[in-house]
């Protein structure tokens, strides 16, 4: 087993859950979500060899399948249809209700706002690594992120009225 | 000195923001503390929802889809395969199982017809990389396999044994079904739909690790089935096509 294996190997299993998870709230289906994971790594299987620094390697891996995401949006190619989206398990510290309230919330976010917000939660990232990723600046990351959560606050409030609209993710806000 | 207008455009930035002015602030302002619990609230639950299930295969199916795209010889899916090994339900003796394992080997060095590959390999290849799936001893509903197999025109007739393990899986060509049944005349048998474009003309068989894999017509579907007695896998398609067929016929 070569160093490249290993680290692919450890890549995967360190990895994947997040990069799943991260799929699953951009494409908002199972299916889809595991089709992005698997084409993150297959792409970073073969790009495994540019990779110089290991500490970059998450955001290396959330870069890959963004824009394969991206890539599978302006194609097209992506079926967003998944009755079991809503399945509750792994939340059974927090309140099912609120939990899937916000889980309600979260699959009618416009893409702009979720994905910034799960790029931070579930990335760990920061504000500036996330502009970054986003060729923007991070003030206006910055600003995505606390419109986000307003946005996210008002819906759970059952006020609809924080419309962000669906602007299209990557452009510079 | 952050006033309440900064301080609470940072939290909802950031809930997490190591900010020594916040703090500062936060200590004076009962109306900022109390917007920040609730934004840590909100997070929280945030972090909860956001928790979705992964599923239990996939860094299994992550690995073997990368070894069987490389089409390259033993390396990291070694040792996982050797893992596989001293975890699997079909024991074997340590022979049988080192000729096993370096058969696969051996067929994945293999330079792979994409187009037409060896379904039977396929789904050795799958059974052996995917040892949760023929481990589990959940009991999932008929309608689950019905669900499945609806997506290829087939209907499912019957009891067939308790349905183990049913999900949609990578493989060459696409999106296929991996699924296991635990029937009550032949014991467990794997199967491995193609995607649905190539649902027609699957061949091959296989055999290692203690399995045997072949390709049968079910229903008019070319589907890989995998067992640990070959001298079962004509009965088991036998058994199958009694209860699985065409919703045309």
């Amino acid at each position: 087993m070569s160093a490249r294996d290993r680290e692919f190997e450890l890549a995967v299993k360190s990895f994947s859950g997040d990069l799943y998870r991260f799929a699953f709230w951009l494409a908002r289906d199972r299916h889809a979500a595991e089709d992005l994971v698997q084409e993150c790594f297959q792409r970073a299987w073969g790009n495994w060899e540019s990779l110089n620094d290991q500490i970059a390697l998450k955001k290396w891996l959330f870069t890959i399948l963004r824009r394969e995401f991206l890539r599978r949006l302006e194609r097209k190619q992506l079926d967003t249809v998944d009755i079991d989206a809503f399945d509750l398990s792994g939340a059974d510290t927090l309140g099912l209700d609120d939990v899937y309230g916000v889980r309600q919330a979260l699959a009618s976010a416009p893409t702009s706002l979720c994905e910034p917000l799960l790029l931070q939660v579930l990335g760990g990232f920061s504000a500036a690594e996330i502009a970054d990723l986003n060729h923007t600046t991070v003030g206006a990351m910055t600003v995505r992120l606390s419109r986000a959560r307003q946005w996210l606050r008002s819906r759970l409030k059952g006020d609809g009225a924080t419309d962000a609209g669906r602007p299209t993710p990557g452009k510079k806000s | 000195m952050t006033n309440c207008l900064t301080a609470r455009a940072v939290l909802l930035a950031n809930p997490a923001a190591h900010d020594p002015d916040l703090w500062a602030h936060l200590a004076l302002c009962p109306g900022c503390r109390g917007f920040a619990t609730s934004i840590s609230h909100d997070e929280a639950l945030l972090r909860g929802a956001i928790d979705v299930p992964v599923p239990a295969q996939l860094q299994e199916r992550i690995l073997l889809q990368t070894q069987l795209q490389r089409g390259c010889p033993f390396s990291a899916i070694g040792l996982r395969i050797w893992t596989a090994v001293k975890n699997a339900p079909y024991r074997a003796g340590a022979g049988a199982v080192v000729a096993a394992v370096m058969a696969i080997v051996i067929w994945m060095s293999q330079p792979a017809d994409a187009a037409r590959p060896n379904w039977g390999e396929v789904s050795l290849a799958h059974a052996i990389g995917e040892p949760s799936a023929v481990q589990s001893t959940q009991s999932l509903p008929p309608a689950a396999l019905s669900a499945a197999l609806a997506s290829y025109g087939l209907v499912l007739k019957g009891d067939l044994g308790d349905i183990r393990f049913v999900e949609h899986c990578p493989v060459p060509g696409g999106r296929g079904i991996h699924a296991v049944i635990d029937t009550r005349q032949f014991g467990k048998v794997t199967l491995i739909f193609p995607p649905f474009s190539r649902k027609h003309g699957g061949f091959g068989a296989a055999s290692g690790e203690g399995l045997s894999a072949q390709v049968f017509n079910i229903g008019g579907v070319s589907v890989g089935l995998v067992t640990n007695d070959a001298g079962n896998l004509s009965a088991l398609a036998g058994l199958l096509t009694e209860h699985i067929a065409s919703q045309a016929s």
